[in-house]
């Protein structure tokens, strides 16, 4: 009944994501030309949402609530927005933003929107053995615990770099668009599963066995707690 | 002559300019005014004394900096002195230094360089050159002879490895571990056998480590120096943490953690074991010979030799005899099975099982060539926990009574518990370490911290639905109804979240776990009424969640529910307050009833928990009251920053942050 509402879940399209994983986009850079010269200290003095500090910096960095983002603004009149969510969000913020700008006095306008970057994450929920994969795409990765916990991925085709744990948290950057992560993760996910640790099924099945128990356990209170509502 | 030089003087003086300039063609001295050369003027100084050198003087190069050599050639002569200084300090082979020497030379073309940047270039192909001669130079020690940060080198090194194309070679670890026990200053009174003994032992050890995902994406310093100090430990030597992390330069806190991590996956080996159950992180070090021995026995597969002494700490006397009853229990089980067996394998064993004193070293052979299946190996363990118990049972008073081991007895014990055949002991390939079966295949810690975390906002999921729902049944009664009902659901619901917490300290032991709806419940129960996916929401990446799908308008409701929940007289009925149509009636009801900290107190304690609230209580009832009735008469935002506990900063940050909207235009 009412539950139904809640759920509002939508199945995962098996011929786009046939892993049946999509990633979540976490963070999408774009850059656009307001093409007119600014005066940073200016905007800075008129701007509550502004810092400046020219000895750190040479940009303004300013931020808006709605969608939650950041922006580089630089007296060239070129900017960059980060921190949003989807490229419609990245879009509207920038055209926030050169709103900000022209009440401010200057001619902005909005040229050449782009998005430069979309950083993706997913978990493939098994584990990974780094090692195996970093020999046997030896050309492709690169894995030194030394430095960096996670292997480095450069695929070629499309052009993304992944950082895969061996928790099987992933984390794809380097997409002009968000298909690219999709097409990146889609490619990987194979290769993924030929390393995926062999896992104890026996305990994976008495974990799960608890779990069905917790959640009948929930469903009968929740049919209690429902039959005294309706009560 | 005389005369003449006379004659000038007298000139000069008609002049009587006392203007003298040096003329640039010749070098003369010659008065301005009336043009008279000046003579006895182009007096050289004889350099360098009498002895001085003859002829002419030439400079090289353009820079006056006081050598005789080009910019170039001191450079070269520098680069190479740094090369030297920092190979001999790696303690390089000359062959190895000529190598790091061509390589260096090779990424610079010949010019090599001056400058910081380049002893971490030397830095960096010192190490690259080591690791592709498959030694384990750790780049901790070639940081330190450089003295650059990890991430410059890091960097560096991977810069040089794409600009060669090369591939390198995995990270030895178990190479480390061996340089490790071979440097160590502790170790320095041990003789070499015993080294020996304990890099085989290390060896083992950390083989498994790699088995069981403990290095897997983790530096291989700290491993390996928990490695040294429990096989240390082992063999009788008394290793602190702390002072091997000082010498081989590693973080002791990372050390700490490592250790206690291989300590953990040997318990869960022990289980394996009879006294299983009685064998925890603390005295496993006392165990681990027999863990060892398990795990040696099970990894070559074949039935292992010494089983005596099969008894963990003497001291405990009452386990001991649990287990001998237990394993004489098995006993008679196994003389029955024994009997069905065909086989003329089991024949053997049980001849093998006899022979009482371990000297079975020929009859192993024999049995190595034979396949064995496990219910037979578990039978001929029972079989020898039998036999030993007998032995014991006989001879076994001054075993109940020894206690803590003296050392002599120690040795003769460590010689016994190790035979050093498994093939573990040497390093193994990846494909065929994965093969062998030490007893245990874990799982990553991190993906078992990844899993109850999904699992912890499932259960939290489940109560903001629940939560959810209970309001939205009720909504349709009159608002007396309302209040009742929803009081009562929000106690079966809390119960339940009880549970379901419980149920989550079961698998994780948090240190701490309330009961109470704190922000990630606000941010699950507004993104469910977001009608977000409940995968999407388990996945816990809230922050893009609610990019995403939050609108300012639902964020006003959060900040009234916040204001309303952290009011501490809506705790007794806090799950009412869980929606947007409940607000107008969630009021605070009898906060009016109280007029002093002292009423507060009244209620004791667990009524003035504060830990929901997001507040930092103090530590007495008093200080409790006191703080709550500040709220009397201060909203939440108001109370001074100190007393908001970090989420609840954050959350109230961000509500602020979606409700004050686009007050910056």
């Amino acid at each position: 009944m009412a539950e139904q509402g809640l759920e509002g879940s939508q199945p995962v399209d098996l011929a786009k994501h046939p892993s049946g994983i999509v990633p979540t986009l976490q963070n999408i850079v774009s850059t656009v030309n307001l093409d007119c010269k600014l005066d940073l200290k200016a905007i800075a003095l008129q701007a509550r949402n502004a810092e400046y500090n020219p000895k750190r910096f040479a940009a303004v960095i300013m931020r808006i609530r709605e969608p939650k983002t950041t922006a580089l603004i630089f007296a060239s009149g070129k900017m960059v927005c980060t921190g949003a969510k989807s490229e419609h969000q990245s879009k509207l913020a920038a055209r926030k933003y050169a709103r900000i700008i022209q009440k401010l006095g200057f001619p902005a306008k909005f040229k050449d929107f782009k998005i430069q970057n979309i950083v993706g994450s997913c978990d493939v929920k098994f584990p990974i053995r780094l090692e195996g994969l970093a020999y046997s795409h030896g050309a492709f990765s690169s894995y030194e615990p030394e430095l960096f916990p996670g292997l480095i991925y450069r695929m070629k085709q499309p052009k993304i770099v992944l950082l895969i744990f061996v928790s099987g948290k992933i984390v794809l950057t380097g997409a002009k668009v968000r298909e690219e992560t999709y097409t990146a993760f889609e490619n990987i996910y194979p290769v993924l599963t030929e390393f995926r640790k062999n896992q104890q099924w026996y305990i994976q099945f008495f974990l799960s066995y608890l779990w069905e128990e917790l959640l009948k356990m929930c469903a009968l209170q929740e049919l209690d707690a429902l039959s005294s509502c309706e009560l | 002559m005389t005369f003449a030089a006379a004659a000038d003087f007298v000139v000069q003086i008609l002049c009587k300019s006392k203007d003298l300039v040096t003329d640039d063609v010749t070098g003369d001295t010659v008065c301005s005014n009336c043009g008279v050369v000046q003579d006895f003027d182009n007096f050289q100084h004889n350099y360098g004394g009498i002895s001085g050198p003859q002829g002419t003087f030439v400079r090289l190069g353009t820079a006056g900096s006081g050598t005789d050599y080009s910019y170039k050639d001191r450079k070269l002569l520098e680069a190479n002195r740094i090369i030297e200084d920092i190979t001999f300090r790696l303690n390089f082979s000359g062959a190895t230094t000529r190598a790091v020497k061509t390589m260096v030379e090779k990424v610079t073309e010949g010019e090599f360089g001056l400058g910081n940047w380049f002893s971490v270039l030397v830095g960096a192909c010192c190490y690259i050159v080591m690791r592709q001669n498959n030694k384990s130079l750790p780049i901790n020690d070639v940081i330190g002879v450089v003295g650059c940060e990890l991430y410059e080198m890091g960097k560096m090194v991977n810069r040089v490895v794409d600009f060669l194309e090369l591939q390198l070679p995995e990270f030895d670890v178990v190479g480390l571990l061996e340089r490790m026990i071979r440097g160590f200053s502790g170790f320095s009174g041990v003789d070499e056998d015993k080294k020996d003994l304990m890099i085989k032992q290390g060896n083992f050890v950390i083989q498994c480590a790699i088995k069981w995902f403990l290095t897997t994406g983790r530096r291989p310093g700290p491993v390996a120096a928990s490695v040294l100090v429990f096989v240390a430990a082992l063999n009788g030597v008394k290793v602190r943490i702390e002072d091997v992390a000082k010498e081989m330069s590693l973080t002791v806190a990372t050390c700490r953690t490592r250790y206690k991590e291989l300590l953990e996956a040997f318990v869960e080996v022990a289980q394996g074991l009879p006294w299983g159950e009685d064998v925890n992180v603390k005295n496993i070090v006392n165990n681990a010979p027999f863990v060892m021995k398990y795990m040696e026995m099970k990894s070559i597969e074949k039935k292992g030799d010494n089983r005596k002494r099969g008894f963990e700490d003497g001291s405990d006397k009452f386990n001991l005899e649990n287990v001998v009853e237990e394993c004489l229990g098995r006993e008679a089980d196994y003389s029955v099975d024994s009997d069905r067996d065909s086989d003329g394998n089991c024949l053997a064993y049980s001849i093998t099982g006899e022979d009482h004193d371990g000297v079975l070293e020929p009859s192993i052979s024999d049995l190595e060539n034979q396949k064995i299946s496990y219910k037979d190996l578990a039978k001929i363990y029972s079989k020898f926990r039998a036999d030993v118990t007998n032995r014991n049972l006989m001879n076994g008073n001054e075993v109940h009574h020894c206690g803590n081991r003296p050392s002599g007895e120690d040795l003769q014990f460590f010689d016994e518990w190790w035979s050093g055949r498994s093939e573990l002991c040497q390093k193994l390939l990846l494909e065929q370490l994965l093969e062998k079966d030490v007893g245990r295949d874990a799982l990553p810690p991190s993906y078992i911290r990844g899993c109850l975390a999904v699992k912890r906002r499932q259960v939290k999921i489940r109560a903001a639905k629940l939560r959810i729902n209970s309001i939205i049944c009720s909504s349709n009664d009159s608002s007396s109804d309302k209040i009742m009902n929803s009081g009562m659901d929000a106690q079966s619901y809390s119960g339940n979240e009880i549970g379901a917490s419980e149920y989550v300290k079961n698998h994780k032991k948090r240190k701490k776990q309330c009961d109470d709806i704190d922000w990630e419940d606000f941010i699950i129960e507004t993104l469910l009424l977001h009608q977000v996916n409940e995968k999407e929401i388990e996945k816990g990446h809230y922050n893009a969640l609610l990019g995403l799908h939050d609108g300012p308008q639902l964020s006003f409701v959060c900040t009234e529910r916040l204001k309303v929940t952290d009011h501490p007289t809506a705790s007794p009925d806090r799950g009412n307050v869980g929606s947007s149509n409940m607000l107008d009636v969630s009021q605070p009801l009898n906060f009016d009833d109280y007029n002093s900290a002292a009423e507060l107190e009244v209620l004791g304690m667990e009524r003035l928990e504060l830990q929901s609230h997001g507040l930092n209580c103090g530590d007495t009832l008093q200080e409790h009251a006191a703080i709550l009735f500040l709220l009397k008469t201060t909203p939440v935002e108001k109370l001074p920053m100190k007393l908001l506990r970090n989420e609840v900063l954050s959350c109230l940050k961000w509500i602020s942050s979606n409700v004050c909207g686009e007050c910056a235009r």
